[in-house]
């Protein structure tokens, strides 16, 4: 499995995350990603991505006007979203610890 | 142990049955050929190698036909086999549909008359336009489907002028006109199933099509629209992503393609997403199963158009209504899981 594939399946985990430090426009998320050391996420891949989370009431989007163009949605977490993120984050340290002991094992 | 060729793989002889369970069961779920075929090359492989049959290892056929497909299907798959995505889907429902039309008027036929008919010139008339109203309506729906709202209208109207104006002309003829007489009955019947099952046939034979690639960006913003609304996407939300991309796309300085793909699959990914675009999606389409079938009973009833059968023949169709209320409510959005 690419490590692309691996961020796809936790792509809402890393949303969620980059969300829980500051509210973010759609390509915001994406460049935050790519800071962080992942590899670039396509549009096509992310924005399905936060619909859904928008639809399960995770985040919320606002259009903001902004300084120097046209106006920008910009995502924000709400509590659902925080606690969805704790809940993905826990499941996922909980994969990790067993993958990491089936490693050890071999 | 016997063994049969079933595409590249082999299949043992005594897992035949379930192997046709598995494969009518993946049928129409979205799974593109190739993920279908390597699929099955793993499971055939297994059976080989394991010395087991199918259904010991792998349970029902149906069940793991279900995994499966949640697991493999794609939204690509969907868009380029649904109405909407290319020319053979558009046939294949063509081709159907001028089937059940050719079976029904054949039935009809057989039933009112023996075994040579007088093709009345006003009933010939009726026929077209009425063939012309529902060839009119699923190149509409398949415009539609596609995101170009502007020419599933143009077609719509265009197919109904074309039918009234049919209609008209019939009245204006009025009944008695002969177009032939004396016409075999089996030769009427070919030529009622003919278009039908050739258009069938042209489908099934044309090669598996792509999907486009080439677009500009505000084709591509067009056509992502539509697919939108065409999946009951509210205006204003629809109008809400369309700004959203075109705001990234000024931000970033790539193509709307690059970034998105292909505007009707992400169109498909984004209404499903959306509650309200789910909500009216399955109304309409349950709505649609449900009052086609109890139209047809009523206008059979009322036209005693199946003479001695026309009882049974409604009651069938009040059938398929239930049924597909039920399938209907077994599916409303408000209970089950995305």
């Amino acid at each position: 499995m690419s490590i692309a594939a691996w961020q796809r399946a936790s792509l809402p985990m890393l949303v969620l995350s980059v969300l829980a430090v500051a509210p973010r426009h759609g390509y915001g998320i994406s460049q935050a990603l790519v800071s962080a050391g992942l590899q670039p996420i396509k549009g096509a891949q992310l924005y399905p991505a936060l619909v859904r989370l928008e639809d399960e009431g995770a985040i919320v989007a606002q259009w903001e006007q902004s300084e120097s163009g046209p106006a920008r949605k910009v995502y924000e977490l709400t509590a659902e979203g925080h606690t969805l993120r704790e809940d993905l984050l826990e499941q996922w340290r909980a994969f990790m610890t067993a993958a990491e002991a089936v490693g050890r094992a071999q | 142990m016997g063994v049969v060729a079933v595409g590249a793989s082999m299949w043992p002889v005594g897992d035949r049955e379930w192997v046709a369970r598995y494969r009518t069961s993946m049928a129409d779920r979205n799974v593109p050929a190739l993920a279908l075929e390597e699929r099955e090359r793993e499971l055939a492989g297994t059976v080989r190698e394991m010395k087991l049959s199918a259904a010991e290892l792998f349970g029902d056929a149906e069940e793991l036909a279900s995994e499966d497909a949640a697991e493999l299907a794609t939204v690509e798959e969907e868009v380029r086999t649904s109405l909407g995505g290319g020319l053979q889907p558009a046939l294949k429902e063509v081709g159907g549909m001028l089937v059940g039309l050719g079976v029904v008027a054949s039935l009809v036929a057989i039933i009112r008359s023996g075994w040579s008919i007088d093709i009345d010139t006003a009933l010939v008339l009726v026929g077209a336009s009425l063939l012309v109203a529902f060839l009119g309506w699923v190149i509409a729906r398949a415009l539609f489907s596609s995101g170009r709202s502007a020419a599933a209208v143009a077609a719509g109207v265009g197919a109904g002028a074309v039918a009234v104006a049919g209609i008209a002309c019939a009245a204006k003829v009025g009944a008695g006109h002969v177009a032939a007489s004396d016409v075999p009955l089996p030769l009427l019947v070919v030529g009622l199933l003919v278009p039908g099952i050739a258009t069938l046939v042209i489908a099934d034979r044309m090669p598996q099509q792509e999907l486009r690639e080439n677009w500009d960006d505000s084709q591509w913003l067009r056509r992502f629209r539509g697919g939108l609304r065409a999946r009951l996407v509210p205006a204003v939300t629809a109008r809400g992503h369309v700004a959203e991309i075109e705001q990234t796309l000024a931000a970033g300085g790539m193509s709307a393609y690059s970034e998105f793909g292909h505007p009707l699959i992400l169109a498909h990914e984004v209404a499903r997403a959306d509650r309200t675009a789910r909500r009216r999606f399955w109304a309409m389409s349950t709505i649609a199963a449900v009052g086609t079938p109890l139209c047809l009973a009523v206008l059979v009833m009322a036209n005693q158009s199946w003479g001695m059968v026309t009882i049974p023949v409604a009651v069938a169709f009040f059938l398929m209504a239930a049924g597909a209320f039920l399938v209907g409510w077994d599916r409303r959005p408000w209970t089950t899981q995305r």
